[in-house]
């Protein structure tokens, strides 16, 4: 997005530029405050976060750890196999108690003095509670279900679980809207998921930058080379932005007009490679060319790439083959903590499972699309950082936040921010 | 022909040659280090531990080789850095056959233009060696990345 340093910036650091959604106040990426106030209003508010998949705690007694927001928390599979996400915090004087990174347990003992919490956080065991021989312990009237672990609220859809700080969430149906419940469910169908592995990586930028990224359409067939050479994704291919109604979550689309089983090089319309100087036709076809072979696996039956950014940091890849959940964790204003999990279903041949492994070369810290943008967002961040006051220009596709079928457009972001102004009571 | 046992200099020399190669950024010669038919992945310790088989990068033949040097060199967008790697502990772990399973141990530091130097990663190697004409060449090679958490991108091979 362009920068424009205008006499009209606001320096008043609650006030949204006057021109509203086609800008974008860079504050927002590097205030201390601002990202305090997030993180209260957003991630410790009304939303729904990813932690995990259920195939990561299969069996009573599995757990693994994740975050929401900066907050460590447990996601454990208790013995009636419910789901509990609890803050992984000892209600005594607040030790890290589970120190596994996943495992298979009964109980979860703080290291310290052994208080002992089950698998849904309930306070079970204290040692000596009533002292030893008459002497010290806990008054009769200490009552420990006042001091269960901090329990969030969990909902799980076809396998994949959120939770939330607050009580009071909408069912996830409603939280994404009917048609990114649509996109959503079209991967998560319902058939037992499979994880493949993680790649997880600490990104210098802010966390709005990366989900900003995910619902550009316009800049995938600018700077990917890979994408725009190869017609993974590339202007002049049908897109589809489809945007919830609160703006914050959004999926974009791109089909590819003709199923290519080994995608090389080809020609294009001329003047849509003289847009796109990345598409490169001097790039020799693969040495491995089934490096890109795709093997259609959904219902619609087109030969298609979705990119669904789940409100506020979630975002889910259905790209070649490979199937992935993105988690950019917040550490402060000019860091995040990016989590990628793959994944694919249990009913996979192993044919399937070595492409989905091949295509997972695209992606994550030594991807050969996702390179350019680490690398992109390295730039961005050194520039707002010597200009905090600016303003980004938005007006790709005007002005509006709803849907569109084009590529060139920035309506998900200008969505995006209408539901964080919202949010953030701006 | 019965092949001369591949000796625990030999491999020095190997493993020294193929982190020069890539210290100085000459890509084009990496490939040369691996057998015809090779294999070549890096993956994190916390994957490996869980069992799962995903790779940040993985190369299951030699084309996929050639194609993460022509991605490195002509479609990547990747910022200039130096990297430099230090190894430790190279050894044979055993002989079996013509293959020699070998270990090593790396730290790699990376220094951006105006930057200080930061320790990128450290992990340790699991690779199998053949001797393959007159050189060492690497059959397969696995590289194990410590921490989970990699700094930024990962645009070159390890």
């Amino acid at each position: 997005m362009a920068t424009i340093p205008s006499t009209r910036s606001s320096h008043s650091r609650l006030c949204w530029p006057e021109e509203g959604l086609t800008r974008i106040p860079q504050w927002i990426y590097s205030d201390p405050a601002v990202y305090a106030r997030e993180q209260k209003r957003i991630f410790r508010g009304r939303s729904w976060q990813f932690v995990g998949l259920s195939a990561e705690i299969p069996k009573p007694g599995d757990f693994t750890r994740s975050y929401v927001g900066e907050t460590p928390v447990i996601v454990a599979r208790a013995t009636d196999e419910s789901i509990s996400v609890l803050v992984n915090r000892c209600t005594h004087k607040g030790v890290q108690l589970c120190m596994a990174e996943s495992g298979t347990t009964s109980t979860f003992s703080c290291p310290y003095h052994q208080w002992t919490f089950d698998l849904g956080g309930h306070l079970r065991g204290i040692p000596f509670r009533k002292g030893v021989d008459g002497q010290g312990g806990f008054s009769p009237d200490f009552d420990p279900s006042q001091h269960d672990l901090q329990r969030l609220a969990v909902t799980v859809r076809n396998g994949v679980i959120f939770a939330s700080f607050r009580e009071d969430m909408p069912s996830l149906e409603q939280y994404l809207g009917e048609s990114n419940l649509a996109f959503f469910d079209r991967v998560f169908d319902g058939r037992p998921l499979r994880v493949l592995g993680k790649m997880k990586h600490r990104v210098h930028t802010n966390w709005k930058i990366l989900v900003e990224n995910f619902k550009d359409p316009y800049h995938a067939t600018l700077l990917h080379v890979f994408f725009a050479t190869f017609g993974i994704w590339r202007a002049g291919q049908h897109t589809q932005v489809r945007i919830d109604p609160s703006g914050g979550t959004s999926t974009l689309v791109q089909i590819s007009p003709v199923v290519l089983k080994t995608r090389k090089a080809e020609d294009i319309e001329p003047t849509l490679a003289a847009e796109m100087k990345v598409f490169r036709k001097d790039l020799l076809a693969l040495a491995y060319p089934e490096l890109l072979d795709v093997v259609r696996e959904f219902p619609d039956n087109e030969d298609t790439v979705t990119m669904q950014t789940i409100w506020p940091n979630c975002a889910v890849h259905q790209n070649l083959n490979s199937l992935g959940l993105r988690l950019a964790l917040p550490r402060g204003p000019n860091q995040i903590d990016v989590y990628w999990t793959f994944f694919g279903y249990e009913t996979d041949r192993p044919e399937m499972v070595a492409r989905r492994l091949r295509h997972a070369n695209f992606f994550g810290p030594a991807g050969l699309v996702t390179c350019d943008d680490l690398e992109v967002w390295q730039l961005n961040q050194r520039g707002l950082a010597t200009e905090p006051f600016a303003t980004s220009c938005v007006e790709a596709g005007g002005a509006g936040t709803t849907d569109a079928d084009c590529v060139i457009t920035e309506t998900a972001v200008r969505a995006f921010y209408k539901h964080y102004r919202q949010v953030m009571d701006w | 022909m019965i092949q001369e046992r591949i000796s625990q200099e030999e491999i020095a020399a190997l493993y020294a040659d193929c982190a020069a190669t890539l210290d100085d950024g000459e890509f084009e010669r990496w490939p040369s280090f691996f057998a015809e038919s090779c294999s070549y992945s890096v993956t994190s310790k916390e994957n490996v531990d869980r069992g799962w088989p995903i790779a940040l990068m993985s190369c299951d033949n030699r084309g996929m080789i050639l194609d993460r040097v022509m991605a490195v060199r002509q479609s990547m967008l990747i910022l200039p850095r130096v990297q430099r790697r230090i190894q430790s502990s190279v050894r044979i772990a055993r002989l079996e056959g013509s293959v020699a399973h070998c270990r090593a141990s790396f730290a790699v530091f990376e220094t951006f233009a105006g930057q200080p130097t930061t320790v990128f990663a450290t992990g340790r190697f699991v690779d199998e060696v053949v001797r393959e004409g007159n050189a060492l060449r690497f059959l397969k090679r696995t590289c194990i990345l410590d921490s989970t958490l990699v700094p930024n991108s990962l645009p070159f091979p390890l």
